[in-house]
């Protein structure tokens, strides 16, 4: 038996702890850093859209901007397309909701295999000891309290085992969750969701369609770089390219569209080729593989331990893919955990560090809590694009005012800012839950008045251009200022419901801000 | 109490609910425009305001309340009023 002494070990080698030891050697250059990986090297995954808070984290906080814009894609943001009935409308015939032009902020479509393989390089370069084909099974962690902290664990490879003693231990073992497991830490999560996903070869490219009028409604920017969603109700099918002629496609489904057939290649053909548009373009292609998860979201009762021990990534939850969010909660949680093992490797009290340590634990489960509301018992209404549009446009800025404004300035490092955002958590949430129960009484309401597919042919949106605060995004602002573009929004989305339930002439009157998290919406 | 100590209270109030840095708060400041509180701030203060005076604040009055020194007044009556009703029964 060999023995190791580290001051940080992290377990697991996926993005989330590949991005955490880089970070850990920009960050904390003092500090030794060894990630476990069970597997000898990196395979498809799931996961591979970023959106903007993890765009910055990866460009500007870990450095990575060249890196990838040479090796993968700039995103094209998120493309919504919707259908008939039948589910036999062709591409161009279909209603679209999407951009017309590059987001504020780039995103990217990684390569998640390249990216984590090239991830352990540049992190082995950097003086990081990289251990694949590790498994580490029981942790066991020292919580007494004591200055000289030692967590121990068996890292057991090829080689034969390893005793690990370490500092700081973090679990980021994706599903697996193997601190979270032995903690149970696990919560499960009341969003039924599967997922059923592969990776297909010489899918047609939708930019070399030639319909003019389709091209030129997008300023013919490219929609094949876009997170492409094919929306139906209670379903959705992405379509997200990663490189080198790749295409991801996968399905996310509430459990009675699930079936154990669709885990097998030939099942997940069929389901999917029942939608036209989606069987056009997947006509010249051929699958690679499948993959499947029955139950896709859980969540944690914590996130973050005082006595040096952490959860990142899919090791602590997980909400949905929509808006493809996976990235930004590695984001936070990775940003949280350096901050606190530099706060105590600088010799903070234990006081200052348990606060800290408490204050952003909170903040990661409000913000679980807060994006679970944008997914759960909405299914229902994704198939129609007059409400999709409606939800986007709440969701849109949501993202942008809320939780992109304070991460990309760095407010979500602060304290007193965290604090207070917690402090308000309640009447945000119940504001989410009144507009969520807004856009389900929309689909209930059209759904009965056979409304609900009426506008899901020809139309065309950027669901942004009643946004009249572009030019102020991710721009240093007080929160009154915010607080008053999203009244102004909340008002708006609110009255074009109103229209579509009882219509275009009837008035609701304006609300102020605390009003939209006291009262009902319809 | 007194006006003053009223208006010490009031501060404390502010700091330790809204994260506010003890300096930058003045009796002619803003509450909204200056000091960046908006209306669900604003519930949370007038939930301190009748802790603190046993009295449901008006709706109407409360929407006109502007600077620190409005509400130091604004509880003055309300504790005045108060008091009034306790001698009253």
């Amino acid at each position: 038996m060999s023995e190791l002494d580290v001051d940080v070990a992290i377990i697991g080698g996926g993005l989330a702890g590949s991005l955490l030891a880089r970070h850990l050697r920009r960050a904390l250059p003092d500090l030794s850093v060894a990630v476990f990986e069970r597997s000898r090297e990196t395979s498809f995954k799931v996961g591979e859209s970023t959106v903007e808070i993890a765009s910055h984290y990866l460009s500007r906080r870990l450095g990575l901007s060249t890196y990838l814009y040479e090796h993968h894609l700039p995103k094209n943001g998120l493309r919504f397309f919707f259908d008939t009935p039948e589910r036999d409308a062709g591409l161009t015939a279909m209603s679209e909701l999407g951009s017309y032009g590059f987001p504020p902020l780039p995103a990217f479509q990684v390569d998640r295999a390249r990216l984590e393989a090239d991830l352990w390089d540049m992190n082995k370069e950097s003086g990081v000891d990289m251990r694949v084909g590790a498994r580490v099974s029981e942790v066991e962690l020292d919580e007494s309290g004591r200055a000289q902290r030692v967590h121990r664990f068996k890292a057991v490879g090829e080689g034969g085992e390893t005793d690990v003693r370490c500092r700081w231990v973090v679990d980021a073992s994706g599903r697996a969750s193997v601190l979270a497991r032995q903690q149970r830490l696990r919560v499960d999560s009341d969003h039924p969701i599967a997922a059923v996903w592969g990776r297909f070869t010489g899918v047609a490219d939708m930019d070399d369609i030639d319909d003019p009028a389709w091209n030129a409604r997008v300023r013919y920017t490219h929609r094949v770089l876009s997170t492409n969603h094919f929306c139906y109700p209670g379903y959705w099918i992405w379509f997200i390219p990663i490189s080198r002629g790749v295409t991801s496609v996968g399905v996310v489904c509430e459990h009675p569209y699930f079936t154990d057939a669709m885990r097998k290649p030939e099942g997940f053909l069929r389901f999917l080729n029942q939608h036209r548009a989606v069987r056009d373009l997947l006509r010249p292609s051929e699958l690679m593989d499948v993959l499947a998860f029955k139950q896709l979201a859980y969540g944690t009762t914590r996130y973050f331990s005082p006595h040096g021990w952490y959860l990142t990534g899919e090791a602590a939850a997980f909400s949905d893919p929509f808006y493809s969010p996976g990235s930004d909660f590695i984001a936070l949680e990775n940003d949280y955990i350096v901050d606190m093992i530099g706060l105590e490797a600088r010799g903070a009290s234990a006081s200052e560090r348990e606060e800290r340590c408490a204050t952003y634990d909170e903040y990661m489960h409000y913000r679980l809590r807060s994006t679970m509301l944008i997914y759960r018992d909405l299914y229902p209404i994704l198939g129609s694009f007059e409400i999709l549009s409606l939800k986007w446009s709440f969701d849109i800025a949501s993202y942008y005012n809320m939780w992109g404004h304070f991460y990309i300035n760095d407010l979500h490092l602060d304290l007193k800012q965290i604090r207070s955002e917690v402090r308000r958590q309640a009447p945000t949430l119940e504001g989410q839950e009144q507009f969520a129960a807004l856009f389900r009484k929309l689909g209930e309401e059209l759904r009965a008045q056979g409304n609900y597919y009426r506008s899901n042919l020809g139309k065309f949106t950027y669901g942004i251009e009643h946004i009249d605060y572009l030019d102020e995004i991710f721009a240093p602002r007080s929160r009154r200022r915010i607080m008053e573009v999203n009244v102004g929004l909340f008002n708006l989305i609110r009255g074009r419901a109103h229209a579509l339930l009882h219509g275009p002439d009837s008035r609701v009157p304006d609300l102020d801000l605390a009003a939209f998290s006291s009262q009902s919406l319809l | 109490m007194t006006r003053d100590e009223i208006y010490n209270h009031l501060v404390d109030i502010l700091v330790n609910t809204f994260e506010l840095e003890r300096g930058d708060i003045r009796p002619e400041v803003n509450l909204f425009e200056d000091l960046d509180l908006d209306s669900i701030d604003a519930v949370d203060m007038f939930v301190e305001i009748h802790a603190l005076t046993g009295r449901r604040i008006d709706a109407e009055v409360a929407r006109k309340i502007r600077t620190v020194q409005d509400v130091v007044d604004l509880v003055e009556a309300e504790l005045a009023k108060a008091k009034g009703e306790g001698a009253a029964s």
